[in-house]
């Protein structure tokens, strides 16, 4: 750094160097609103990342799935037999006895899409007709096609004329597959859909949602809490491992309200207005914070104010709303056109929402959100998952489930309170096979 | 002193007491930082609310070595300079050749307030009052001040040049002809 020695410059620098004036009055409140805004910023932006990595992660799971699914096929099956497709091209029918010929076509038959083939009695073919065989019969007829013609010419025999219509009945038959076949599974005599169809191994994507009942949202008795109605949906991916079992993982939003008629103070710490249950045991999942700057008193319709550390009671309503991660397994009891299964799981829940208010006659005075709740919870559940296949595809089911919060949902001391929800969650799940 | 760093290990740990001390202790100073860099009191609230924020959510890169009050000091300045860059950089400013200063000697200065010379430094065009600001008050040379800026050497000089023409005249307009505050010798 350097300094000039300029007139101007020392005329403000004595006069601005350390110059001081008293920022505004509420500038401290912006700047603690501000704050606050900007951690549920964060918070969501960590949730958006953790959110999108995790579905990133499913999408290439599931792709990479399908692919090998259709790779393991190709690769491991179609080549040792389109090995066997292309040998009989390699054969030299003028070199090579009459009887080898014949030998050689029985091999082809074999591998050819129409293996079960039986013919009936040996059916006499024009020579000709033999030659005209349609390209669209893929390579196996292309394979078998050759061999056939060479032979036919070499060898007039009635076995060797049988051997040719089974070769025509069987490069019909591969048109016939063909439509609705992929070639190289037509050409390998391979049924693409024997694996999902055995009932093992299959992806499924199920939406689903619930009403949910809380118990009284409270950590104590003495209270006049009431658990609100809530709602919770999501979409969960599952995995077929096997007849049996199927684990399943996706996202969830879940909601939890309360209403409560009880006593309270005020106090006002750092310009936030905050309302302070005076049974914190008995109430409430904590204090709750109003940080409206406008906020200084509460005026009911009567004309009663709140004044700081006089008690007054008050209706408050709460709600907060959990972006859950769940990880569960459930097993097939029985799985027919209806199937019943249990399942039972972890969920890793998200604060995403915290909203609280205080109200007169349904109608809200002022609004915050409660303090000190936990970011992070962990819940376990249990239920009995009931299904109805409406399809090929699709699956109905009702699953009455219970979740149970292992961590209380407030960090304050005084507040231990660990809710319990029933649902009944009703999902369509549509399985990919 | 000691004080002051319980205050700051308990505003790494989030504690809002400790951050509305430490805001207590240092906004009046700060926001005399902000007022030199901005053109009017709602941005220089602007300046110190976001200041004050990133000194609440950096506080833990502050490694006690060093004066704490000019690591806020760098803060606020970088805030402002931030600032510049997003709203003011493209205000065309008058390019110039270095200004041939004048030389002045001071009579007396002891009419002109501090306030008065923060409304004139006010009122100098965004660039010109940054690089005023970095250089006569905050001490950095031209070179520093190109890099912070993203100018050349010499626009900074010509802009500083400029910047005290411009303050010059409004203090000679104000209280040099009336009070006898500045001479100008030639």
């Amino acid at each position: 750094m350097t300094t000039e020695n300029h007139f101007i410059d020392q005329l403000f620098k004595e006069n601005l160097g350390n110059f001081e004036q008293n920022p505004p009055v509420g500038l401290l409140e912006q700047i603690n609103q501000k704050m606050v805004y900007r951690s549920k910023i964060r918070r969501m932006n960590q949730l958006k990342a953790i959110i999108g990595i995790a579905a990133a992660m499913v999408l290439i799971f599931m792709a990479g799935w399908f692919t090998m699914d259709q790779n393991q096929i190709v690769n491991n099956e179609i080549p040792q037999q389109i090995k066997q497709v292309n040998t009989p091209k390699q054969i030299n029918p003028e070199k090579i006895p009459a009887n080898q010929l014949a030998v050689n076509q029985q091999k082809i038959t074999k591998i050819s899409p129409v293996k079960q083939y039986r013919p009936n009695k040996a059916q006499s073919i024009p020579e000709n007709t033999v030659s005209k065989q349609p390209d669209a019969t893929g390579k196996a007829s292309a394979a078998v096609e050759p061999a056939v013609i060479e032979s036919s010419s070499s060898v007039q025999t009635n076995e060797s004329l049988a051997k040719k219509a089974m070769a025509d009945e069987a490069a019909a038959a591969a048109k016939k597959e063909k439509k609705s076949t992929p070639l190289y599974f037509a050409d390998a005599g391979i049924q693409p859909n024997s694996r999902k169809e055995s009932g093992k191994g299959g992806w499924g994507l199920k939406a689903e949602i619930s009403p949910m009942i809380a118990t009284q949202m409270q950590s104590g008795a003495a209270s006049n809490a009431k658990a609100g109605s809530s709602i919770s949906g999501g979409m969960i991916a599952s995995y077929r491992m096997n007849d049996k079992i199927t684990v399943s993982s996706g996202i969830r939003l879940t909601q939890m309200k309360q209403g409560s008629h009880s006593d309270y103070t005020m106090a006002k710490t750092s310009g936030i207005t905050y309302l302070q249950p005076v049974q914190k045991d008995a109430n409430l999942s904590g204090d709750i914070s109003l940080y409206l700057p406008a906020v200084s008193s509460i005026v009911y319709s009567n004309g009663m104010q709140t004044t700081a550390n006089n008690i007054f009671t008050s209706d408050v309503s709460q709600e907060f709303k959990y972006l859950e991660i769940p990880i569960q397994a459930t097993y097939k009891l029985l799985d027919k056109q209806i199937s019943v299964g249990v399942t039972g799981g972890l969920s890793t829940n998200f604060l995403v929402g915290n909203f609280a208010s205080v109200t007169e006659n349904g109608i809200k005075l002022s609004q915050g959100r409660t303090d000190n709740m936990r970011d992070v919870l962990y819940s376990g559940s249990a239920g009995i998952e009931l299904g109805y296949d409406l399809g090929k595809n699709l699956v109905l089911t009702v699953e009455p489930r219970v979740k149970q919060y292992i961590n209380s949902i407030s960090s304050n001391d005084m507040v231990n309170f660990k809710p319990m929800q029933f649902g009944l969650f009703t999902g369509i799940t549509y399985s990919f096979r | 002193m000691a004080q002051l760093e319980e205050i700051i290990y308990k505003c790494r740990e989030g504690n809002s007491g400790a951050q509305t001390a430490l805001y207590r202790l240092f906004s009046a100073k700060m926001y005399g930082v902000c007022l030199r860099y901005a053109k009017d009191t709602g941005e220089a609230e602007d300046i110190l609310q976001e200041g004050f924020l990133r000194v609440f959510t950096k506080i833990n890169q502050f490694e006690f070595k060093g004066s704490f009050e000019g690591w806020m000091r760098r803060i606020m300045v970088n805030t402002a300079l931030e600032k510049f860059r997003k709203h003011d950089r493209l205000y065309p400013v008058e390019e110039m050749k270095i200004y041939e200063s004048t030389e002045f000697v001071e009579e007396t200065i002891s009419s002109i307030t501090a306030g008065d010379l923060m409304r004139i430094i006010q009122e100098l065009p965004p660039r010109y009052r940054m690089v005023f600001n970095l250089f006569a008050i905050e001490g950095y040379s031209h070179l520093e001040i190109s890099e912070m800026m993203n100018i050349s050497e010499g626009t900074s000089k010509s802009n500083l040049s400029r910047a005290r023409v411009i303050l010059q005249k409004s203090v000679e307009e104000n209280f040099g002809s009336d009070k006898k505050v500045v001479k100008k010798i030639q």
